[in-house]
């Protein structure tokens, strides 16, 4: 933090000038060096990813530099994205997707109507029932993980005590080991943050127009359709791809529901099982993590705006 | 590269957007632009991956389930919307779609509980079946149809039965209509029973269900609707505990069919006199009705999934964590009794290390330092110790090297979350804040962000892969292919040979001579600021000097062969390399957040401080700093939470191996590798407590931006 640490009536000409500009530019020095360190990383792992198993193995990443351009192949993603690789990218990747995409989408609805009604809509206990919901922003989802898991597999039951009957709470719906499974999860994960963040954007409509149209006689189903929808499309924008790379980047969930199903698998647990047989398929890490990588970043590079927009709007989340 | 653009329109988080979301206009976007094609090329390269390498059969059932679960949803939905739209109108219509929606649920789900009598023993095939059997995989099955038949029948019954109560304007006529219509739809769902669900009434249980019923509703409704409302909900309470303890004190499958009638008809009857004695709604109640119920059905679908999914399961982890390894007793405090003596969570074994290290005496010297420049600063403001960053900078520093020392001597799983969120809280955010400074109003500011941003893209576990090959430590005698290896036998290598060592020392010294030279400026304009900082990085110089010069520096053997740093394996301080990780992941978070609160700050204060004759260095620290000071607590509490369930990295790093466990790993461990679930509920309980007061601030902070 060495910004400007020159008064400017100490500018002068000369050998003061040059050390003057000198130390000037020494923060924006700092920030490109940070930036450099921040980038090597990513620039090594993409550049490993297309060097074959005899250089991955042998000499480091940054030989590119020096013109050694005779190993590059492309045969690593090849052989991931082939069926013979251990680990399967291709199904990982489907599964991924079939994933990601449900809950994406269907924490945005619900959490919807829910915010409009905790925005604009007088019921009893509303105050109470959103200071909880926004309270369970905090809350580790590892302590859903055992009872949910355990939901999965038998159901939920409980026992009435006075009458000795066990009632089901919740049906066995053979979910464990299923992607469907894995959403539902997501979505009941999502659902404190999505209301968080859409109720801060559609309680700060303004009032005007709600009361016009509850003049005109629009009942709250059409004002939600007509009006609120349409006016919050960048902030559904914002949640739906933070809620994206957030479904397709977790390793937790996605490990714990999948148990032994290897089938099901989406990208992150493919390649975490990858790291574990470091040994034949290690030249192949590297293309796999970028593949899994890959619609994140394609995600964050087009939409980057919306992200941004989503992660200042949620800082509370944890 | 939109960061700056967006965050420059934002407020400090969190923020909503108002609904002028543009103050100036939208250029008009020619259909030709570059960042159009780009985009444009990316999708499609997209999708062809998409067509190409997973294939049309996978893509086209997900998203079919996926259509259907949102069509389904939907329906239901706007169904219900629709039904409480006629509420106020037409009330009759109201309670018959209602009464018939509740018959059909009512009798579809005892039916598939196979608790109703068998109409059609066939299955039947239902005509175009087969036709979808190819495309996507299913074998469609022949079909049970008892369940719609019975569903439709008692939808029918109870429809008719809700019309009945509700068309007549008489209220004389409420009574005998109700009455006959719920006994009728009593005999009936009576009848409908199977044999094998005929209960045996134990009319003990049968009355103290009744007993409770009838209080628990009567004080409720006595307490909600007062006194005149309130023999109907004793009525209420009636029949909802004659029900319970009909079938759920009886011996089911053991009755006869007076059992049946006994807890079918007399319930309902009760629900007969109980509907006939209400008096029609009036327009305002109907008003009444059709605003609440419009509200839950908004909300419930969202609720239902917090408390099925997330609340319920809460509940269930902290019953589980005082039960044994599979939940079938209960052991009282045992877990946590393990937790929090286990020499595995937390181990003072080596306590006396923290005395021999000398981060520990460091630290107490920066602590010295801090304490005493404030105390000197402060004699000339006539302060006891002036706070500024030349005095809380050193002690800060001193402070998280010292809590470093302590937590490197004193091991253990929950140590190492304490250390975790220690380090990367703080750095991630002291990082984040330096890059958002450094970047404000650079050129290339938004390339500069977006370089940071962009690990927060990428998952924790390919994040973790990533830091796998930078850390790589090979055998000496090999080529090192991980980056910090690379460097640092590289600085080993050219340290030792003569030429190597002279340039180093060169460079050094000349590095040596700015900083005096800008500690001498900055005492001459009384910039404390540079001073301190130009002091810090010369003890650093020095430092590095007398390791050239005597013990050596770099990765090198004292024979001069490379010696690479072991960078995962060697504890303690491979917790600092894995924290490393999610720093590095973490700080464009931190960044992000902090930059937008910094341009949010009004220029008309900074600007009126550089015309009373602040430095730069001045403003950020008074008036800054100060500024977004509530914005780096919003961030360091989102931090904070982050870190402490921090999993996947250590995961993907180390798997707690090497003396690296934090409890979200541990928990993993526990609860599903050993499968014993009391612990890992018990751990899982720990990092449920260690956010409460994180949840906390966030209530409490709501609670005002609301107020």
């Amino acid at each position: 933090m060495t910004a400007g640490i020159v008064n400017p009536d100490q500018r002068g000409n000369g050998a003061g000038g040059a050390i003057y500009r000198f130390l000037r530019s020494i923060p924006t020095w700092v920030l490109w060096l940070l930036v450099v360190i921040w980038s090597i990383p990513n620039i090594g792992l993409l550049v490993n990813s297309v060097r074959d198993r005899d250089a991955q193995l042998n000499t480091g990443w940054w030989q590119i530099f020096q013109g050694d351009f005779d190993n590059l192949t492309l045969d690593n993603y090849r052989e991931v994205l082939g069926t013979t690789a251990a680990g399967g990218m291709k199904q990982g990747l489907t599964n991924s997707f079939a994933i990601a995409l449900p809950a994406t989408i269907i924490p945005i609805a619900f959490a919807a109507f829910a915010a409009y009604a905790f925005a604009w809509i007088d019921f009893k206990h509303r105050q109470g029932l959103f200071i909880g919901t926004v309270a369970l922003l905090a809350v580790p989802l590892q302590v859903a993980l055992i009872p949910l898991l355990l939901m999965y597999v038998n159901g939920a039951h409980w026992t009435i005590p006075y009458l000795d009957k066990t009632i089901t709470v919740f049906p066995d719906l053979n979910l464990a080991g299923t992607t469907t499974g894995i959403w539902l999860a997501h979505t009941a994960f999502a659902m404190p943050f999505a209301i968080f963040l859409l109720h801060n954007y559609i309680s700060s409509l303004p009032k005007d127009i709600f009361e016009s149209a509850r003049i005109d006689g629009a009942n709250h189903f059409r004002i939600f359709w007509r009006l609120v929808l349409p006016l919050s499309v960048p902030v559904l924008a914002a949640f739906a791809i933070f809620q994206f790379l957030w479904t397709w980047n977790d390793y937790l969930i996605a490990v714990t529901m999948i148990g032994a199903n290897e089938a099901v698998a989406p990208s992150t647990v493919v390649i975490a099982a990858q790291t574990g047989q470091f040994g034949q398929f290690e030249h192949l890490l590297p293309a796999g993590a970028f593949l899994q990588a890959a619609v994140p970043l394609a995600v964050f590079f087009l939409l980057q705006r919306f992200f941004v927009r989503g992660i200042l709007a949620g800082s509370v989340k944890g | 590269m939109a960061v700056a653009e967006d965050t420059a329109a934002a407020a400090p988080a969190p923020p909503s957007a108002p609904i002028p979301k543009r103050v100036r206009e939208e250029p008009k976007k020619s259909p030709l632009s570059v960042g159009g094609i780009m985009r444009f090329l990316v999708f499609a390269a997209l999708a062809a991956f998409l067509l190409y390498y997973v294939g049309p059969r996978d893509i086209a059932e997900t998203t079919l389930k996926v259509a259907l679960a949102v069509v389904l949803t939907a329906a239901v939905w706007v169904g219900a919307n629709l039904l409480f739209d006629q509420a106020y109108d037409h009330w009759t219509r109201f309670n018959t779609i209602v009464g018939a929606v509740a018959g059909f649920a009512g009798y579809f789900v005892a039916e598939a509980n196979g608790l109703f009598r068998s109409l059609f023993d066939d299955r039947v095939r239902i005509s175009g079946q087969g036709v979808f059997d190819d495309i996507l995989g299913w074998r469609t099955q022949p079909f049970n149809i008892n369940g719609p038949l019975w569903g439709l029948i008692g939808g029918a019954a109870l429809g008719l039965v809700m019309f009945l109560l509700s068309a007549p304007r008489q209220q004389l006529a409420r009574l005998p209509l109700s009455m006959v219509g719920f006994v009728g739809f009593g005999f009936l769902t009576a009848y409908a029973f199977a044999e094998s669900a005929w209960p045996l009434i134990d009319w003990t249980k049968l009355w103290v269900c009744v007993g409770v019923g009838v209080a628990l509703f009567g004080l409720i409704g006595l307490w909600r609707l007062g006194p005149a409302a309130a023999p109907l909900s004793v009525l209420t309470g009636a029949a909802v505990g004659w029900f319970v303890g009909a079938w759920g004190g009886g011996d089911i499958g053991r009755g006869n069919f007076l059992g049946v009638a006994y807890a079918t008809v007399v319930p309902a009857a009760i629900f007969g006199v109980r509907f006939g004695l209400a008096t029609e709604p009036d327009a305002n109640k109907r008003r009444r009705i059709e605003q609440r119920s419009r509200a839950w059905i908004f909300v419930t679908p969202a609720l239902g999934f917090i408390v099925i999914g997330l609340l319920g399961p809460l509940v269930r982890t902290i019953y589980l964590s005082f039960r044994n390894r599979n939940g079938t007793q209960s052991v009282g405090w045992d877990n946590y009794n393990e937790v929090f003596t286990s020499k595995n969570f937390i181990n003072y074994d080596n306590w006396e290390n923290i005395f021999t290290s000398r981060l520990f005496y460091f630290a107490l010297a920066l602590l010295a330092l801090g304490i005493l420049v404030g105390v000197i600063a402060g004699r000339r403001t006539g302060q006891p110790f002036e706070g500024g960053p030349s005095s809380v900078g050193p002690f800060l520093a001193g402070f998280f090297i010292l809590s470093c020392a302590i937590l490197a001597s004193i091991r253990g799983t929950i140590m190492n979350n304490i250390w975790w969120v220690i380090v990367v809280t703080t750095l991630a955010t002291v990082l984040g804040l330096a890059i958002a400074v450094l970047a404000d109003r650079a050129r290339a500011e938004n390339a500069a962000k977006s370089l940071v941003f962009l690990p927060m893209a990428i998952s924790f576990i390919g994040a973790g892969i990533i830091w796998r090959f930078m850390y790589q430590a090979r055998d000496p005698s090999q080529q090192q292919t991980g980056v910090m290896n690379a460097v640092w036998v590289w600085i080993g290598q050219t340290t030792t040979s003569t030429t190597g060592e002279v340039i180093w020392l060169v460079v050094l010294s000349a590095l040596a001579l700015v900083l005096l030279f800008l500690i001498k400026q900055g005492l001459d304009t009384k910039s404390n600021t540079m001073a301190g900082f130009a002091a810090g990085f010369l003890v650093l110089d020095a430092w590095l000097i007398y390791r050239i010069l005597g013990p050596g520096l770099g990765g090198v053997a004292a024979n001069g062969d490379p010696k690479p740093i072991l960078f995962i394996q060697e504890g303690p301080f491979n917790n600092m390399w894995l924290m490393v990780v999610l720093i590095w992941v973490q700080t464009g978070f931190a960044m992000v957040i902090l930059s937008s609160a910094i341009k949010a700050v009004p220029t008309e204060l900074t600007e009126a401080a550089k015309v009373d004759g602040a430095t730069e260095s001045q403003v950020f620290w008074r008036i800054t700093l100060p500024q977004i000071a509530p914005t780096v607590g919003v961030v360091t509490t989102a931090l904070f939470v982050t870190v402490m369930k921090v999993f996947d990295i250590v995961y993907a790093m180390t798997n707690g191996n090497f003396g690296t466990q934090v409890i979200a790993n541990q928990m993993w461990i526990t609860a599903f590798g050993q499968s014993n679930l009391g612990l890992g509920s018990a751990l899982a309980v720990v990092l449920f407590v260690s956010v409460i007061p994180i949840m906390w601030i966030n209530i409490r902070r709501m609670q005002r931006e609301r107020a």
